[in-house]
């Protein structure tokens, strides 16, 4: 896929262009020669439909993070771009809204006061405390919005970072690994949750896991990644309704796909 | 946020109360201009608060200190007016290029020099050779006296163990065998014969008849820019010295009180012995304070050429005219 | 509800058995003195301690060295403070600045307070300044340290989401990265209170003419054992209350999740 070929479809949200990703020589371990180490991601090129649900696949300290970084303008690319609506990216934009691996929350604001840093353009006070509550029992965290985060379970923080990023009404939400730390009932609860919420709110959002399951039930698009130095493997479209049961049919046959190509073979 | 805006506005009355109370409550210190004499608690400058007491019409402030270093960085930076100072120090600062004059003594004799009370009954000066001695401070007239009183008794300076001590340590050290002697001005040589710690080797009225401890001296600056107040002031020391001769009880009983002493020991310095502690004779001759500063050359403390007739000026109470 | 009520029984058998103790701790003093007829010039009993206490609160001494010695805690600490976070924040977020003066704090930082007494009798004279000076010096290093690492040691994360919503300028400054350092912040604010406190002690005893510092060396020149122990115990107390004021600021609830986090 190369630029041309990107700026004639209007319809894709982001677009990568022969992204590369090259740590400087800060540490005594690079300067050492290990040269591989210090590719982080190699001549990626690819493109995100808009109001798609993205996931990043890919195994560990693969680069996703960094990858996912540039694009909402926390890093910069060493080489390459970053076009958002077909404009490059320079810096980070408070309509792309990050939802963060650990707790991204101010954990010395109370809940309520964390989403409201969503609507800080909102002038209107009792407007804006309107729309938080909203938000606050959208996310099922009404009566909680005076806790503070410690005071919150794992599951009701991650829920309050939703909301946080939601009210914002992001152009694009990017979520890295945003269930990781979870137990695994409340990431499936999550996970269900995070359909809901794109099936109301039809916004771009690309999502880092290495969970392929967790992949395989919420992405309409996955991106796969190699081992570093990190390369697009494959982009896959899964325009399948939801809820989805990967252990049969054409998603049984994806997901034992993935697995294969990301070196599991005794797929279950 | 408000939490914070209540934080700042509690310190902020805090400081505004703690302000408040220190000035009314110790504010007093640092006001009225008047003269200031730095004095220590020791009988040497009774003349100090005898004054004071006194001569409520001459306005001055006595400083009390408990150390004499700090007397002296007061006396450098202005703080002090005039000090009770002990002579070699004073010489010492004057050395040094500080302008101050000696004007009068603090007292005459007033130091003793004490022994553990279980040292032998017929113990003598040589009874103190490879003994620990406590002493005030190296640039002290006690200190220059032990070496001399050692020295004319055969007994080498290096074959005692000299210490400085602050004098209120020295007779629970004297008590507790951390010494086995001191020699110190009054009343902690007497606080130590009363509370059973040590006995009297020698007073020096018996052995350095008109033995000089301390002097008033007073910044030159000071001297120049407020003669009239300084001269009032220095004759008022002066006359008081014959009126504590007079009055010995009354007196210890003020020094008691500014020292925040027993009344006992003081009366026991005052009364025991009548040439205890002298308070006539105040303006030193010359010869007392060259003398001082060659032992004081011999001993390594001073260095150059000293000029007691810059140093030394008694005219404040002697000269007839005011 | 019911673990509430256990708490506050807790909190009264705690206090409860800390007063049994300390009474009983008196007790054993003034039977010890008693019993082996230890010469109060040496180490006096409760009474007579208590009863020299007393007599410098009823003529009014006590409680104006106290004053003393807390106005210039006030402004010492105070104005450390004021100029030590600022400063600490500023390297925290400046690398290169950081570099670039941590030698000099470093150096600075591990010389005694008291070290400096020649210097803060030579410049400031006797009274209210040296101190307040000495004060300054022993809370301004400790506390620029603490803010500097404070700040420095800001989960990254932090800074992302704040870019991300648009906080930027001294929004940033006192909403994100003050908050976020203020439980290290209150670290050092505690530590260099109890410091404070050491230190004004030590300088009352040279630079000034009262403070409760003075009072030990005054009642030790005066031969007063039982108000030198008194004054003792004052300070103690008044250390105590101190150390506990400044704990009331780690439990307020935007404090308290750095705690729960180690």
């Amino acid at each position: 896929m190369n630029q041309a070929i990107a700026s004639s479809q209007p319809l894709n949200k982001v677009e990568i262009c022969g992204l590369y990703k090259v740590y400087e020589e800060t540490s005594s371990v690079a300067a050492s020669g290990l040269m591989s180490d210090r590719h982080v991601l190699t001549d990626l090129n690819f493109a995100v439909p808009a109001r798609s649900f993205t996931c990043f696949l890919g195994p560990s300290g693969c680069g996703k993070s960094t990858l996912l970084r540039i694009i909402a303008g926390f890093d910069t690319p060493s080489r390459g771009e970053v076009f958002v609506d077909g404009e490059a990216v320079h810096g980070p934009n408070p309509r792309h809204i990050f939802v963060f691996q650990d707790d991204g929350l101010f954990p010395w604001l109370t809940a309520q006061e964390n989403i409201e840093l969503g609507v800080r353009n909102i002038k209107d006070k009792e407007k804006r405390l309107e729309l938080v509550l909203e938000y606050l029992e959208m996310v099922g965290l009404k009566g909680f919005g005076d806790y503070y985060p410690h005071e919150l379970s794992g599951g009701m923080r991650r829920r309050a970072e939703v909301a946080r990023a939601l009210i914002a009404n992001p152009d694009i939400l990017f979520m890295d690994e945003p269930f990781g730390a979870l137990d695994f009932v409340t990431r499936l609860q999550m996970r269900e949750e995070m359909l809901n919420v794109h099936a109301m709110f039809p916004t771009t959002i690309l999502f880092i896991t290495h969970d392929i399951d967790e992949a395989i039930q919420l992405a309409d698009q996955i991106v796969l990644f190699t081992e570093r130095p990190t390369r697009v493997k494959e982009v896959l479209s899964l325009d399948y309704p939801h809820p989805r049961d990967f252990t049969k049919g054409e998603l049984a046959v994806l997901r034992r796909h993935i697995y294969r190509t990301m070196g599991v073979h005794a797929a279950l | 946020m408000s939490v914070g805006y209540r934080i700042i506005l509690a310190i902020l009355i805090w400081v505004i109360f703690i302000s408040g109370l220190h000035t009314w409550r110790n504010g007093k210190l640092f006001a009225a201009h008047v003269l200031k004499v730095g004095f220590l608690p020791i009988t040497c400058h009774l003349l100090c608060p005898v004054t004071y007491e006194l001569n409520k019409d001459i306005p001055f402030k006595p400083v009390k200190f408990t150390a004499w270093p700090e007397m002296c960085e007061a006396l450098k930076s202005s703080e002090l007016d005039m000090a009770f100072i002990l002579a070699p120090l004073a010489i010492t600062l004057y050395q040094q290029g500080f302008p101050i004059k000696l004007v009068m003594l603090g007292h005459r004799n007033g130091t003793g020099l004490m022994v553990r009370a279980d040292a032998p009954h017929a113990a003598g000066i040589d009874w103190l050779e490879h003994k620990t001695i406590a002493i005030p401070i190296r640039f002290s007239n006690q200190y220059l006296t032990l070496l001399d009183l050692l020295e004319q008794a055969g007994i080498p300076a290096r074959s005692v163990n000299l210490v400085e001590m602050p004098p209120p340590d020295m007779p629970s050290s004297l008590a507790m065998g951390a010494v086995d002697a001191y020699i110190v001005g009054e009343p902690y040589a007497a606080a130590g014969e009363m509370n059973g710690s040590g006995r009297i080797l020698y007073l020096m009225k018996d052995v350095r008849p008109g033995f000089i401890s301390s002097v008033l001296v007073v910044r030159a600056d000071v001297l120049q820019k407020r003669k009239d107040e300084v001269v009032r002031l220095v004759r008022a020391f002066y006359a008081n010295g014959a009126w504590i001769d007079g009055h010995r009880r009354e007196a210890a009983a003020i020094g008691a009180r500014f020292y925040g002493l027993p009344v006992a020991l003081l009366e026991h310095v005052l009364l025991s012995q009548p040439d205890r502690v002298l308070y006539d004779d105040l303006l030193p001759k010359k010869q007392e304070i060259d003398a001082m500063a060659a032992a004081m050359t011999k001993r390594g403390l001073l260095k150059g050429v000293f000029d007691v007739n810059g140093f030394l000026d008694t005219s404040l109470v002697t000269e007839k005219k005011q | 509800m019911s673990l509430k009520g256990q708490g506050l029984q807790n909190w009264f058998a705690v206090r409860w058995s800390a007063f049994l103790l300390s009474f009983f701790t008196m007790a054993l003093w003034e039977i010890a003195v008693r019993v082996f007829d230890v010469k109060p010039e040496h180490f006096p009993g409760v009474i007579q301690v208590l009863r020299g206490l007393w007599e410098l609160i009823r003529d009014g001494r006590l409680l104006d060295y106290i004053v003393a010695s807390l106005f210039r805690v006030t402004w010492g600490y105070l104005l450390a403070v004021a100029l030590a976070v600022p400063l600490g924040i500023f390297l925290g977020t400046k690398p290169f600045w950081r570099r670039a003066v941590n030698p000099v704090i470093q150096f600075l930082r591990p010389i005694s307070p008291l070290a400096w007494i020649p210097i803060a009798l030579l410049w400031f004279g006797i009274g209210d300044n040296p101190a307040i000076f000495l004060i300054f010096l022993a809370v301004f290093f400790p506390m620029v340290v603490f803010t500097t690492s404070g700040v420095a040691g800001i989960n990254p994360t932090y800074l992302y989401a704040a870019s991300n919503f648009g906080i930027t300028g001294h929004e940033l400054y006192s909403r994100v990265i003050f908050q976020a350092a203020l439980p290290e912040i209150i670290t050092g604010l505690r530590i260099t209170l109890g410091t404070a406190w050491l230190v004004i002690v030590a300088a009352e005893m040279i630079a000034v003419k009262n403070g409760l510092g003075y009072l030990i060396v005054d009642a030790r020149n005066s031969l007063r054992m039982d108000q030198v122990i008194g004054g003792m115990l004052v300070i103690g107390c008044i250390g105590l209350l101190l150390d506990n004021l400044v704990r009331q600021l780690e439990r307020l609830p935007s404090v308290r999740w750095k705690r729960l986090k180690q």
